[in-house]
């Protein structure tokens, strides 16, 4: 892919190495937040060929620069599954600012990660910058956005690699309707290829939307449970500061029918991202226990990551371990 | 012929390298130190004005950004032959590996090449930032943070960058604990900070994803970290000793675990051979 020259004012945009706008514009320069970068003096640089350019961006990559990882080992893919502004990015917000601030994963220890810039960028939505907290955006509906985010674990001294991949809710719901929707692509990939889920139910739209929301996750479950085979799933109830809100009838019925749906392969917590007090079960706790467990679960990575074949073995660019 | 030790120091712009290098240059001329020049380094000259504002009891001056030389002391401690150098004089091709991406050949020679490496951390350069997960909105609002911020990657997720980057020219495999290759990450300006915690307990409690990163890369007994006050304190308070004394007399490490002030700066070498 050709290097993209260029900055997006807006932090959860990934133009600057997708090549595709955020807010969908046809080119990045028709978009008011896109600022194209000169090239003169980096090329001027490379032209005395002293200076390399590293081999990974820190940014979230996508399953055709997976091989980054791939190469060194097969790895776990955890894929959140869920609506519209159900939880699924802010979820992956919270994980690194709990890991930032000394929080810990119960079995595995935090070794590294390729996407550092990704995870700080989509952290920094839950940090006070500008007096007050933004929470991710809507993560992008386009049917070939894919955002994935690695972290490298280990257990004892056995690694990790585990790669979270986000989707929009848009793309999920078109998936539950038609899961050959043209333009759910990447939930086609993320079901396919993923390792363990994250199932997000919403609680504040289950108390806003009650039956309407009931649907909308029951049509994403049943759809979810389809080759599904052994892979775990946990079931997260995002916004859980608002369970209590949330009628009994309904809940009740979404525990059965899950039941129904993943037998005994899935597992339930209660998360948010509002803490009354620290440390609090359902925001410094839950959070890491869903992934624990989730990691403790899942069986063997899938088999069809894309590998890439490494001909040079000295190419140091090549050779990332 | 076996190959000399080579140390790398690294680190940000600001976080005293200049003045360490300059106050240890002070210590071998002392000749007090088991530390002496193996031979003449080639070039001094570039730490030369900062050695003559320490020695009139002035603070050394910010490097220059556009200064990209090397400096490198042949030095020998106890019998060891080691070769201390500072590749990134003013910091700023660091900034630059962090921010552009990208890594001069030179660069990528020297971490081959090296058999240690110092990293030199200033905390109280290290950005406070608080977040949903640990503060409400009313304690945020009340330790005023920036109105406008625009967004920059958090030391931690920096450091553990610079660090995978290095180990990614040298080979470093995640798989494998490092056990050869030495590491020290030393807090600089140690006297800006209240004194209450150890280096040790300054890392795990200030920057501890930072710390697991490490603990889970490097075999225990390869890693360690220490405070470094170059200075020695804040220049009015040092000022009558460096001029009664010499400025080298003042500057002084402290050891991961605490303890006493030690004058003695080519501990931080010790500790990696």
């Amino acid at each position: 892919m050709d290097e993209i020259k260029g900055k997006c004012k807006n932090p959860n945009c990934q133009a600057h190495i997708t090549g595709k706008c955020y807010e969908h514009k046809d080119s990045l320069d028709l978009c008011p937040n896109w600022t194209a970068k000169s090239a003169t003096t980096k090329t001027k640089k490379r032209k005395s060929n002293t200076v390399f350019t590293i081999a990974w961006t820190g940014d979230a990559i996508a399953p055709d620069t997976l091989n980054i990882i791939s190469q060194r080992s097969n790895p776990t893919i955890i894929a959140s599954v869920g609506n519209v502004e159900a939880g699924k990015t802010s979820y992956f917000a919270m994980l690194y600012l709990l890991l930032l601030s000394g929080h810990k994963l119960e079995d595995y220890q935090f070794a590294g990660s390729l996407t550092l810039t990704a995870w700080d960028r989509l952290a920094d939505k839950l940090r006070y910058n500008k007096g007050t907290v933004e929470f991710p955006a809507p993560t992008p509906s386009n049917p070939d956005y894919y955002h994935l985010l690695h972290l490298a674990l280990k257990k004892g001294s056995k690694l990790h690699d585990i790669v979270l991949a986000d989707a929009s809710g848009e793309v999920f719901k078109l998936w539950a309707d038609n899961k050959d929707d043209e333009n759910a692509e990447n939930a086609r990939w993320i079901h396919k290829n993923a390792s363990a889920f994250l199932l997000f139910i919403d609680c504040e739209a289950l108390e806003t939307k009650k039956a309407i929301a009931r649907a909308e996750i029951l049509d994403i479950a049943s759809r979810l449970v389809e080759d599904l085979g052994k892979r775990p799933v946990a079931i997260v109830w995002s916004k859980a500061d608002r369970i209590s809100h949330v009628h009994d009838k309904l809940k009740e019925q979404i525990k059965e029918r899950l039941k129904d749906i993943f037998q005994n392969s899935y597992s339930e917590f209660e998360v948010t991202n509002y803490p009354n007090i620290d440390p609090e079960e359902l925001c410094h706790e839950n959070n890491l226990k869903t992934l624990n467990w989730l990691l403790n679960h899942t069986t063997q990575p899938s088999n069809v990551v894309p590998e890439l074949e490494i001909t040079n073995k000295d190419d140091i660019f090549l050779n990332y371990r | 012929m076996e190959q000399n030790t080579s140390i790398i120091i690294i680190g940000q712009p600001g976080t005293s390298k200049t003045t360490y290098l300059s106050q240890l240059v002070l210590q071998v001329e002392g000749k007090k130190k088991a530390i002496k020049f193996r031979n003449k380094p080639d070039d001094l000259s570039v730490l030369k004005d900062a050695i003559a504002q320490l020695r009139s009891g002035q603070e050394v001056q910010a490097t220059p950004s556009d200064n990209n030389e090397i400096i490198k002391l042949p030095l020998s401690i106890d019998g060891n032959e080691v070769d201390l150098i500072c590749p990134d004089y003013a910091g700023e091709q660091i900034s630059n590996l962090l921010e552009s991406r990208e890594i001069d050949v030179k660069w990528i020679d020297l971490i081959v090449n090296s058999n240690a490496w110092i990293i030199f951390v200033r905390p109280t350069q290290l950005t406070v930032s608080y977040d949903i997960s640990t503060k409400s909105i009313q304690e945020a609002e009340a330790v005023k943070q920036p109105s406008d911020a625009e967004f920059q990657i958090s030391d931690q997720s920096n450091l553990i960058e610079l660090l995978q980057i290095l180990r990614h020219y040298k080979k470093l495999t995640v798989q494998q604990e490092t056990k050869v290759l030495k590491l020290l990450v030393t807090f600089t300006c140690w006297d800006e900070l209240d004194g209450k915690d150890t280096p040790l307990e300054y890392i795990q409690k200030q920057l501890p994803l930072f710390y697991e990163y490490i603990a889970n890369n490097w075999n225990k007994d390869s890693f360690s970290f220490a405070g470094l006050s170059a200075q020695g304190g804040k220049i009015a308070e040092v000022k009558e000793n460096y001029e009664i004394f010499g400025p080298e007399e003042s500057a002084y490490i402290v050891e991961q675990n605490g303890g006493d002030n030690l004058f003695d700066l080519s501990l931080l070498i010790t500790k990696v051979l």
